[in-house]
């Protein structure tokens, strides 16, 4: 897509990303309650099972991704002043960009 | 060029907010909510998965009236979210864009927003 579509582009992100995420949410609690486990190990052998495991980072990268282009979007119809504005994009993309790599971190290092 | 001059007027207690906008002020308002919410929610999980205590700590959490009065409204902020965004899918794909179908979708969605906290509440009591 052209530098022009970028707001078709990220409109576009912001859709994908809801559509995975409702489709994840819904099968995972579908799967939660009729598994639900009842000890640490139970849980975390369900969290460890590579397709929960990727399934569920890919969820909250995309979360991720979701909450960056909302943001953007708040900020940017409320925040008028440069400085603040640049300032607060910043700081949410690096939170975010933090997050992404923390639950990454956890979620892919969990073992039986 | 955007012209300066334009008049403004944006007097939130002044203006008269359909359902419509209520329901997108909320979208947002929700979608802020869960964002601030989003290292909470990783702390927990990983501490969850981290270690026997650590599962303990999280699951104890639930005995804790004011915790679970935070999940309640973690989920009416989902809950809302969810619907308001399948109501812009819908919006998206020219379904019920006229002010009265708009108007009666918005009141299901926060209908159903509201219904699906309320199940919460039960499940936890």
């Amino acid at each position: 897509m052209s530098r022009k579509s970028i707001g078709l582009r990220t409109w576009l992100m912001q859709r994908l990303s809801a559509v995975y995420m409702m489709l994840f949410v819904v099968g995972f609690a579908i799967y939660f309650i009729s598994n639900t486990p009842a000890s640490f190990l139970e849980w975390r052998m369900m969290m460890a099972n590579t397709f929960v495991a990727i399934t569920t980072t890919l969820f909250f990268l995309l979360l991720l991704v979701h909450a960056w282009i909302g943001m953007r979007d708040v900020i940017m119809d409320y925040i008028h002043i440069d400085g603040l504005r640049l300032l607060l994009l910043t700081g949410v993309g690096f939170a975010l960009l933090g997050a992404a790599i923390w639950i990454a971190k956890i979620l892919l290092t969990v073992t039986v | 060029m955007e012209n300066k001059k334009r008049p403004v007027f944006l007097d939130l207690t002044r203006i008269d907010m359909p359902v419509m906008a209520v329901l997108s002020v909320a979208h947002r308002i929700t979608g802020i909510v869960m964002f601030l919410s989003i290292p909470a929610v990783i702390y927990l999980l990983g501490l969850s998965l981290s270690s026997p205590q650590g599962y303990e700590t999280v699951t104890s959490l639930f005995d804790s009236g004011l915790f679970r009065l935070m999940l309640l409204i973690a989920l009416w902020c989902f809950a809302h979210h969810f619907f308001a965004g399948i109501r812009y899918f819908m919006l998206d794909l020219d379904i019920g864009v006229d002010v009265v179908n708009g108007r009666k979708s918005a009141w299901c969605v926060l209908g159903a927003g509201l219904v699906v906290t309320v199940i919460g509440m039960v499940v936890m009591l």
